[in-house]
């Protein structure tokens, strides 16, 4: 690994299938709400196919954030590690990008490439149906979520910091 | 005795699809495919300003967002009478063949070739007679025994450390499986090789898009790239060269690797000509236009019924009454209140759901009909009809190819083998070679005419008080997309998207005609109904956005018995 790790972070999800759209609405939260180093990456992939390979490459770290189901409960937000993630990518769960992303990472395994280590954030949905907005438990979970992606970082080793009130916010003590 | 085999997929907009089959004496007697999530997407869209829609359209799919948002634009455009600057024209049609490029190449390898090759056998192949196979067929340096002896080493590894579960795909060592150890060891190179191309594909969309997924540039009326050959953050010939070469490489490797691949597919699975078939009334929009009002175009549109190409009759522009006005949607067997069978501007998606009754209404997806007849999408249907109207390009890679697969089986194949499931691989692959040089073509004359000093990219649209309507088209990867607004003072006040996998995957309508999916699969052989490796290879084989599980159902239980699932989107 570099000296600082190269990490992306990628808010999965649709924004027109209401919980499902968290990824995104993360991704939007972090880029207004914080500052990153040039080698932190920020992107909104949406529900995407195999085109992740492309933000999958060339990068040490990757944090994905997602709608994903808890048996606790709903805006529950769970971290999954490694082969934990992608146990998390079942088959069987409603989304076109999960056995997508499983896929991708089979394939990339193979070719011997891919980030060395992966991370999911995920966001326990309770209402996915057709819509643009959260559910407001959901919603109330973004600012959370934001901050979890943040400690990821600082365990990467690069810290965010966030734009405004930093005493209360700062990631770097932030304990969950 | 016979079995219902239950395909239960998921996915998030499209719909989980569920395929239930029934077989006996190991072949497949009937099919009913279900949409199993409504897709009321059309009404986020009711009240918003027309300019803004493909930015949400193109959310409805995350494989296909480019489809929908060019054809979102063009929907606006039609409904204004708005001609776009014919750079605009151009930058579309590269987007959308460089999307389309990548794309078929990442169905092929990485969601298809999976039903057909063998990971697992390769472990046993001579690196050497692989190499001597690939130099027979191809000339791709990356055929070399080195390079193949490297990814045989690199699968063992992979294997020995107990990674292959990752795929989740329990079909390899089924009996349906037919390449030899060194033909698997090539397909799994290609896999290899492929992510690297379909990137450079996609690198092509993001350079003109701004980003993918979800492109920045489109706008009703053109495009947003400014042209400026002297500023380095706009459209330069620097970043138009380093489309050409992104373009340059993929094409090579369609031509000498895809192409030359679903040939072998297509000539090692020779007998598989004879399934998979279904409806054989085809349907193809014209695309990549020439001009800005849409009526000469590079990529050939029309209809072919009943699988005799003479009967071809073309869609001949933006405009065509032909097509706008011969197009409905049924909801007979849908879960949507009523019964109609009504044209997309007149709709209304009123969700009605019930049990699924395989004799009643059993669906999400609506049953479009052209001319109250079920129709297939898609590459094949692009191809029948550009070798129906002769058009240049398709006649010459068809026969290439057609004469590929007959001299590797060692028997005469005719056109009439491309109606069938191998058939739809081969017709995607020809498709990507046309579109390999078509992309170039529109590359040249995107910049022949800014080196005339035109650098238009944009008609700003002006809409008129009352009410308007219109559609738009586009052949897109997976077959004929179109896009129906009904606008009121500027609003959008319908719209609906009839999208390529509600022609292929819809259930049957009021006369009891099934949809293309439905009908391919009868007379589908079944070697094992536990694991039916078969009916998969089909329904992958019309490359639809939709993921799936299987379950067989046990007729005389009366339960659900889970027996695997089918590894990945489909």
């Amino acid at each position: 690994m570099s000296a600082v790790p190269r990490v992306r972070v990628l808010g999965m999800g649709n924004t027109l299938a209401g919980d499902d759209g968290i990824g995104p609405r993360v991704i939007e939260h972090l880029q207004s709400a914080y500052v990153f180093l040039p080698e932190i990456e920020l992107v909104d992939v949406g529900t995407p196919g195999l085109s992740l390979t492309d933000h999958l490459l060339d990068i040490d770290v990757a944090i994905l954030v997602d709608a994903v189901y808890h048996r606790t409960g709903r805006a529950r937000v769970q971290v999954y590690r490694g082969d934990e993630a992608v146990a998390c990518l079942p088959l069987e769960r409603s989304s076109a990008h999960e056995p997508a992303l499983r896929r991708t990472l089979a394939a990339l395994r193979l070719a011997g490439t891919g980030p060395q280590e992966l991370v999911l954030v995920g966001v326990a949905p309770e209402r996915c149906d057709i819509g643009t907005d959260l559910s407001p438990p959901v919603r109330a979970a973004i600012a959370t979520t934001a901050r979890v992606v943040c400690r990821e970082l600082t365990r990467c080793g690069v810290r965010a910091r966030r734009r405004i009130g930093r005493e209360q916010f700062a990631p770097a003590s932030e304990t969950i | 005795m016979s079995r219902i085999i239950e395909i239960d997929p998921l996915t998030r907009i499209e719909g989980h699809l569920r395929v239930d089959v029934e077989v006996s004496g190991g072949v497949v007697r009937d099919a009913w495919t279900s949409g199993q999530m409504w897709r009321g997407i059309e009404r986020i869209l009711e009240g918003r300003d027309p300019r803004d829609a493909w930015l949400i359209t193109q959310r409805i799919c995350g494989v296909c967002t480019t489809v929908h948002a060019i054809t979102s634009v063009r929907a606006v455009e039609n409904a204004l009478g708005l001609e776009i600057p014919v750079n605009a024209t151009y930058i579309r049609n590269l987007l959308l063949a460089a999307h389309a490029l990548h794309d078929h190449i990442v169905h092929f390898y990485h969601l298809a070739a999976l039903d057909w090759i063998d990971v697992t056998r390769a472990l046993d192949a001579d690196p050497a007679a692989a190499a001597r196979l690939g130099e027979r067929v191809s000339p791709w340096p990356g055929n070399s025994r080195h390079q193949l002896e490297a990814v045989r080493d690199r699968l063992r590894a992979f294997v020995k450390g107990g990674e292959l579960g990752i795929f989740a795909n329990g079909y390899w060592g089924h009996p349906a499986m037919r390449l030899s150890a060194e033909a698997n060891l090539l397909a799994v190179a290609h896999y290899l090789q492929a992510l690297e191309y379909q990137r450079k594909a996609n690198q092509a969309v993001a350079l003109l898009g701004g980003k993918t997924p979800h492109i920045q540039n489109m706008a009703v009326g053109g495009v947003t790239n400014p042209i400026n050959l002297d500023n380095a953050s706009a459209l330069n010939m620097e970043k138009l060269y380093w489309i050409k070469d992104l373009l340059d490489e993929v094409a090579g490797f369609v031509r000498q690797v895809y192409l030359v691949d679903a040939c072998l597919i297509g000539a090692m699975y020779v007998d598989w000509a004879r399934h998979g078939s279904g409806v054989t009334n085809y349907l193809c929009v014209p695309d990549m236009p020439l001009d800005s009002a849409g009526t000469r175009f590079d990529l050939p549109g029309g209809t072919i019924f009943n699988g005799d190409v003479s009967s071809v009759r073309a869609i001949e522009s933006f405009k065509d009454p032909y097509f706008r006005d011969n197009v409905a949607e049924c909801i007979a067997h849908s879960w949507y209140e009523g019964d109609w069978t009504r044209h997309p501007w007149d709709e209304d998606t009123e969700p009605h759901y019930a049990a699924l009754d395989r004799s009643g209404r059993y669906s999400w997806v609506k049953a479009p009909r052209f001319q109250g007849k079920p129709m297939q999408v898609g590459p094949l249907a692009q191809v029948l009809v550009g070798y129906a109207t002769h058009h240049p390009l398709f006649r010459a890679w068809t026969d290439q190819a057609v004469a590929t697969v007959s001299s590797l089986a060692g028997r005469a194949v005719d056109l009439s083998a491309l109606q069938s499931t191998p058939g739809r691989h081969l017709a995607r692959a020809i498709r990507a070679a046309v579109l390999s040089e078509l992309a170039l073509k529109h590359w040249t004359l995107l910049v022949e005419n800014i080196g005339r000093h035109d650098t238009a990219v944009y008609t700003p649209p002006v809409f008129p008080r009352g009410e308007i309507r219109g559609f738009g088209f586009h052949e897109a990867p997976r077959g004929a997309l179109s896009h129906w607004i009904v606008i009121d003072a500027a609003t959008i006040k319908a719209y609906q998207a009839v999208v390529p996998s509600t022609w292929n995957a819809s259930p049957r309508d009021g006369n009891g005609q099934r949809g293309p999916y439905e009908a391919s699969l009868i007379g589908n052989p079944i070697a094992d109904p536990d694991r039916p490796l078969e009916v998969l290879r089909t329904v992958h084989s019309f490359d639809p956005c939709l993921a799936c599980a299987i379950h067989v159902l046990g007729t005389s239980a009366g339960r659900t018995v889970p027996v695997g699932t089918c590894g990945g989107i489909v």
